[in-house]
């Protein structure tokens, strides 16, 4: 059979990647948006991860753990910041949410 | 006395002014008398310490004697640094007790003077700071400190005639002085900085030895440029044409500070600065100002002819004295130049001081017009008063014609080095000046003091000054006669001063300085006696002729005005030049000014501004992405990543 | 840990006020008093310690209290190594300019005193700005640098936008817009030298060291063969981009629109600060950056440096003359009087470069002073018009004689700092060929500057006195103890100068060598 190469960790992440860009994009609830993100950043993290163990150094694994903690703190911030929202708008549809434009 | 001694007094001599200074600064107005007294009595020690040098220097009667000291102000790490010091020679050392004998007599006078003056402390402060700076002058033995005293006199010259600044005629004169001297000190400046390019050094001594070792490496041109920079200086503070403008609106300032600033001493500055450069001056460059010099003489004795303010006769009569001396220096006459100095400083600060009194017991009037027949009334000051004036004329018997005397010769005879010609016209204008000097002393005094009182009422409320304004006089009226000088009354160059202080020799390479000094020392030899005789006949037609108008009144005054309309006028406007600087030089620079300020607003920062309205307006246009969804901005992060990936592919 | 002590007092004390309520007005000005004092005591104490013979510039070992960390070291493979360090260090062109930003800084928080508007965010923003000025002037590694150099921008805005006059609005944009287009320039080149020069030339390139240590880019040892700054002409291009950066903020002319803006619309201790400090970063970049990073661009535009140092005095002077304002034409003087260390730097001399750094330090202390003033009387009469007094100095003897001072003071009167400063500059530049001439047109400055100063005094203080102006009170002894420190200051620096050019004689000489030599080498480079 043959062996797992980089590659194929490189396309998982891409998809991944995709798969949160397309999720951010579309998607209307800030929940599912949150969501996306996250997908994004641990699509990330197997790139490093998988770069890591082939490059034979720590550095990358060193980051991914840097990247998990951001990513749990970010999610913490963000909940935070759309109980806010829904309590501010009723409403955690984005499209209603756009007073940055003034 | 030792060297030690002698600099330390000399220290001493410059720091008490100073201390004076600060002390009435800082607690004048709460010391009993609001400390005129402790100012006073410094100028009195400095005076006395003073004294004390310039005696060891007459007693040791040696031209070489040089004491000096001086001390690293700045060193930068490289192999020149600015050396400070002060140099103790026979010029030095009598200019010493010259300056702080004029300041303390001024001192004495101004507590009659000032005396309900409301800021008398502060004016004691201000002559004390101005002492300082002189001393400074006369003491430094390099262009840099002397370049610092110089602007630091300006400054007091500044305070002291704006000092009573609640005129607006004050404030504006201070204002004048100080600029028309900067234009001066800017030349100076320049000229310092030629030297100091190339030598690294700003003492005197090492440029002198340094221009006669031939390491001046520019052209002589240069050297002849830098003498005429550095006379610049002398041409502003001197108060010499084109520059002579500030001088008579400087007499706003109380009377006893005309006598000491703008008479006897800070005016002198700049003569006594040429002296001290005088060996490193090339023959064009005293051409100039032999040049300068003597057309000064001329034309403020034509100026004073005219005017009516009993000041401003003395201001012009200064400004043509000085003018005397310039030339003096110019003809190569050093010695009787210097010499002027010190005769001009004694009679003059006596006719300042002479005014003075006569304004303060006219109640501040200064109008000669409103005077007349005041020697009975102030018989002192009248006795004194003559006594400079006479000296001031150059009459026999009185040290002005002893020196006077000694700069025309001197200008013979360098005329006649130089091969006659239109050189002679040197000489002569300063004879002519000699007549005109005459006819207005004259006129003044024939007006002030003799005829009838043409002011019943001033006149019946004058009366002679208390003992502290006429000893002053008294002393410098003393000074004004011939034997302190010479004991010969018609030849200067017996006397002790002359010899003490004899003429030097030019160290410009390309110049036989010895052969120079021997020919024109020779030359005027030969003018002697003929100066003497033309000098007296001038003397007494001029006051001749003012006792035909002012006193016999055989000649209407203004019938001759008059006649003479356009010369009146002419000398009346003080030849115009004020008008003249007026309209070019001041108007000139506040539209250019103008102009600029206008430039800033109106395109600098109006091209700023379109900028500025060029790049929001663009924003405008963008603004258009801006949709405040969050999303959509990912949306166009998203594609721009594209379009980057899908360049790279192209290319 | 005595730099970073230096830098962070300031930035501890504003954290200490955020919790402080926001009624105690009284204590923000305290805290704020004692930050700015420490930081006096702490120069003090690096003066104290500070070996004069150690030249500092481009040798990182002769730098003093040296604060160098890690910061950020990252491998990029096959790029090398990424480095960015934690790196201060005090030299002697750095110390006169912390002395001046401890004293200044001080002297403005006197004068804050009287600020009664949001006292708080004042304070705080103060306090931000006075960490930020002194960390450009000890930092030595560029990120560093830029990083105090937009911590700057931030609070300096706040302080005019909303503490300032009338128009603070556009004057704090204006400024922040100018500034901030100056230092993206100046990051760019950053960037680009950053790429350049590497701390180990001739290692392998996995373990080459691209750090932002000014320090290695002043050694051109350092620099990579066959990056973009080893070409001449790019090197001519990134300095002169980088010059523009700093340029505004000197402000140099056609650039210097932002100043008199700014000037006019903050509040007193502000323009004290603006004129006294910050102006300061500008010319401190072009010794500490400009001058041992491109030498030889340095020679090849030092006569059109010289000349624009030249159209500063020059038209700063007569701009000054042509002003109503007394801020203003305060403002145009200051643009005049930088121009002298242009001038002074352009000449490559010892005493150019000597006079430059001084009149850095001088016009700190005298600009200060003259903004002193000028509050002084706006405080009482509520506006700046020259034309308006008149007189004064009848109502208000001691202000008069201290603005005299001052005036006196920036027209360069001997025994004060300000003519020994111009008087080495204009000695450095007449003795070099190059800048000979620019020097001699020069000297016109000193006349105008006169005339401006006087004329001001004259309408302003003397004649009769406008009744309107009757009633009001001479100095308060807060004022005078702020305009008679910087007064006595001034007046050292002026009688006894050696005792600050021994600061910087190795340094400034140093740096001269280092110039003129790698100009000389420079056409081997290319």
């Amino acid at each position: 059979m043959e062996s797992l190469t980089l590659n194929h960790f490189l396309t998982l992440s891409a998809v991944l990647f995709s798969l949160g860009v397309f999720g951010v994009m579309t998607r209307r609830n800030a929940v599912v948006v949150l969501m996306g993100i996250e997908l994004m950043l641990n699509s990330a993290n197997i790139n490093l991860i998988a770069f890591s163990r082939y490059n034979g150094n720590m550095d990358g694994q060193m980051l991914a753990i840097f990247v998990i903690v951001l990513a749990a703190a970010e999610a913490a911030v963000a909940l935070a910041i759309i109980l806010n929202l829904y309590s501010n708008y009723n409403t955690v549809n984005l499209d209603e949410v756009d007073q940055l434009k003034e | 006395m030792t060297q030690e001694t002698l600099i330390q007094a000399a220290i001493a001599v410059l720091l008490l002014p100073l201390v004076s200074y600060l002390v009435q600064l800082a607690a004048g107005r709460r010391l009993p008398r609001q400390g005129d007294w402790l100012a006073t009595g410094f100028l009195g020690l400095a005076f006395v310490l003073a004294l004390t040098i310039a005696l060891y220097f007459l007693s040791a009667f040696d031209q070489t004697l040089v004491y000096s000291a001086n001390f690293q102000w700045l060193n930068l790490g490289k192999d020149w640094s600015i050396q400070i010091g002060l140099k103790l020679d026979n010029l030095s050392a009598v200019t010493l007790a010259m300056v702080t004998l004029i300041s303390f007599l001024v001192h004495l006078f101004s507590i009659a003077y000032l005396h309900d003056d409301d800021r008398y402390a502060t004016y004691f402060g201000y002559l004390g700071l101005f002492t300082f700076s002189m001393l400074g002058i006369v003491l430094s033995d390099n262009l840099f400190s002397m370049y610092m005293f110089w602007e630091l006199v300006g400054l007091s010259s500044y305070l002291l005639i704006g000092f009573w600044f609640h005129k607006k005629e004050a404030a504006a004169a201070s204002t004048k002085a100080f600029v028309t001297n900067r234009i001066g000190d800017i030349g100076m400046w320049l000229g310092i900085l030629i030297l100091w390019s190339q030598f690294y050094t700003v003492n005197l001594d090492e440029i002198a030895s340094g221009i006669q070792n031939g390491q001046f490496t520019l052209s002589t041109g240069w050297l002849t440029l830098g003498g005429i920079l550095l006379f610049m200086g002398a041409v502003g503070k001197s108060a010499q044409f084109p520059l002579h403008v500030w001088l008579p609106d400087a007499m706003e300032g109380p009377t006893p500070v005309s006598a000491l600033i703008h008479a006897a001493t800070m005016v002198a500055a700049g003569v006594y600065f040429i002296a001290r450069v005088f060996i490193i001056l090339t023959p064009d460059a005293l051409t100039v100002i032999a040049v300068v010099g003597a057309f000064t003489a001329f034309m403020a004795a034509t100026m004073a002819l005219t005017q009516n303010d009993i000041k401003r006769i003395l201001a012009y009569s200064t400004v043509s004295q000085l003018g005397y001396m310039i030339m003096g220096l110019g003809v190569g006459a050093y010695s009787a130049a210097v010499f002027h100095l010190f005769t001009h400083a004694f009679f003059k600060a006596a006719l300042f001081l002479g005014s003075g009194a006569v304004i303060y017991a006219m109640h501040h009037e200064q109008d000669i017009r409103e005077m007349g027949g005041l020697r009975k009334k102030l018989p002192v000051t009248f006795v004194t008063y003559l006594i400079a004036t006479s000296a001031l004329a150059g009459l026999p018997l009185f040290s002005g014609f002893l020196s006077k005397d000694a700069i025309i010769a001197g200008g013979w005879g360098w005329a006649s080095f130089q091969g006659g010609g239109w050189y002679t016209l040197i000489p002569s204008l300063g004879l002519a000046a000699a007549l005109l000097t005459a006819f207005y002393m004259g006129r003044q005094v024939f007006l002030v003091f003799f005829g009838e009182p043409r002011n019943q009422d001033k006149f019946d409320h004058a009366h002679e000054v208390p003992a502290v304004m006429w000893i002053p006089l008294v002393v410098l009226s003393v000074l004004s006669l011939f034997p302190v000088f010479s004991l010969n009354p018609l030849a200067g160059d017996s006397g002790w001063f002359m010899n003490l202080i004899p003429s030097l020799q030019s160290v410009v390479p390309g110049v036989d300085g010895a052969a120079r000094l021997a020919g024109l020392a020779e030359l005027t030899h030969h003018a002697h006696w003929t100066t003497v005789v033309s000098s007296i006949l001038m003397t007494l037609t001029g006051l001749a002729i003012a006792f035909v108008i002012y006193m016999k009144k055989a000649v209407d005054a203004d019938k001759l005005a008059a006649s003479l309309r356009p010369l009146y006028l002419m000398s009346f406007n003080k030849w115009y030049f004020d008008e003249l600087y007026e309209v070019t030089v001041v108007r000139g620079n506040i539209v250019l000014a103008k102009v600029s300020a206008f430039f800033d607003t109106f395109v600098i920062d109006f091209l700023v501004n379109v900028t500025g309205f060029i790049v929001g307006f663009f924003g405008l246009l963008v603004r258009k992405f801006q949709t405040g969804k969050v999303q959509s901005y990912i949306a166009f992060a998203v594609i721009g990543i594209l379009v980057f990936f899908v360049l790279k592919g192209i290319l | 840990m005595i730099l970073s002590a230096l830098i962070f007092i300031p930035m501890l004390a504003a954290l200490l006020l955020i919790l402080v309520p926001k009624e105690k007005t009284d204590l923000f000005r305290w805290i704020a008093l004692a930050a700015s004092s420490i930081q006096l005591v702490l120069v003090a104490f690096l003066i104290q310690n500070y070996d004069q013979s150690l030249a500092g510039i481009n040798q990182a070992e002769t730098y003093q209290f040296v604060e160098k960390f890690d910061w950020i070291r990252v491998s990029a493979g096959s790029y090398g190594i990424l480095e960015i360090t934690y790196f201060l260090g005090v030299d002697g062109l750095s110390l006169p300019m912390l002395i001046l930003t401890a004293l200044v800084g001080l002297i403005g928080v006197i004068s804050s005193f009287t600020i009664d508007k949001h006292v708080k965010g004042y304070f705080i923003s103060y306090l931000i700005l006075l960490s930020a000025m002194t960390g450009v002037f000890v930092a030595l590694d560029f990120f560093l640098f830029y990083l105090f150099w937009e911590l700057m921008l931030i609070p300096m805005y706040f302080l005019i936008g909303i503490w300032g006059g009338p128009r603070r609005e556009y004057a704090a944009i204006k400024f922040f817009l100018y500034t901030f287009i100056g230092s993206l320039l100046m990051l760019l080149v950053i960037i680009g030298l950053y790429f350049s020069y590497v701390t180990n030339p001739g290692a392998a390139p996995e373990q080459m060291v691209h750090s932002f240590s000014m320090v290695s880019m002043m050694n051109q040892q350092n620099l990579l063969p066959g990056s973009l700054l080893s070409a001449e002409h790019w090197r001519h291009i990134a300095f002169l981009l980088m010059f523009l950066g700093f340029a505004v903020k000197i402000p140099m002319f056609p650039f210097h629109t932002w100043l008199p803006d700014a000037h006019v619309e903050a509040p007193t201790p502000i323009s004290v600060i603006l004129a006294g400090v910050l102006l300061k970063m500008g010319t401190y970049g072009l010794v500490r950056v400009m001058m041992p990073v491109f030498p030889e661009s340095w020679l090849y535009f030092a006569w059109g440096i010289g000349l624009f140092g030249v159209i500063n005095i020059l038209y700063g002077a007569l701009a000054a003359m042509g002003q109503t304002d007394l801020k203003k034409l305060i403002a145009y003087s200051s643009v005049s009087h930088m121009g002298f260390v242009l001038l002074g730097l352009a000449s490559l001399s010892t005493e150019g470069v000597t006079g430059a750094v001084y009149q850095m330090f001088s016009h700190g202390l005298i600009s200060a002073m003259l903004f002193l003033a000028v509050g002084v009387i706006y405080d009482r009469a509520h506006h700046r018009e020259i034309d308006g007094f008149g007189g004064l100095a009848k109502q208000m003897p001691v202000y008069a004689g201290w603005t005299l001072f001052a005036f006196f003071a920036s027209l360069g009167l001997p025994a004060l700092s300000g003519f020994v400063a111009e008087a080495l500059v204009f000695m450095g530049s007449f003795s070099q060929p190059v800048t000979q001439n620019l020097a001699i047109v020069s000297t016109l400055g000193m006349l105008i500057t006169a005339i401006y100063y006087l004329w001001t005094y004259q309408k302003v203080f003397t004649g009769e006195l406008n009744p309107k102006y009757a009633g009001y009170p001479d100095l308060t002894g807060r004022e005078l103890t702020m305009l008679s420190v910087l007064g006595a200051a001034i007046l050292i620096a002026g009688i006894y100068p050696s005792l600050l050019t021994d600061l910087m004689t190795s340094s400034v000489n140093h740096l001269n060598d280092l110039v003129k030599s790698a100009g000389t080498a420079s056409a081997g480079l290319n």
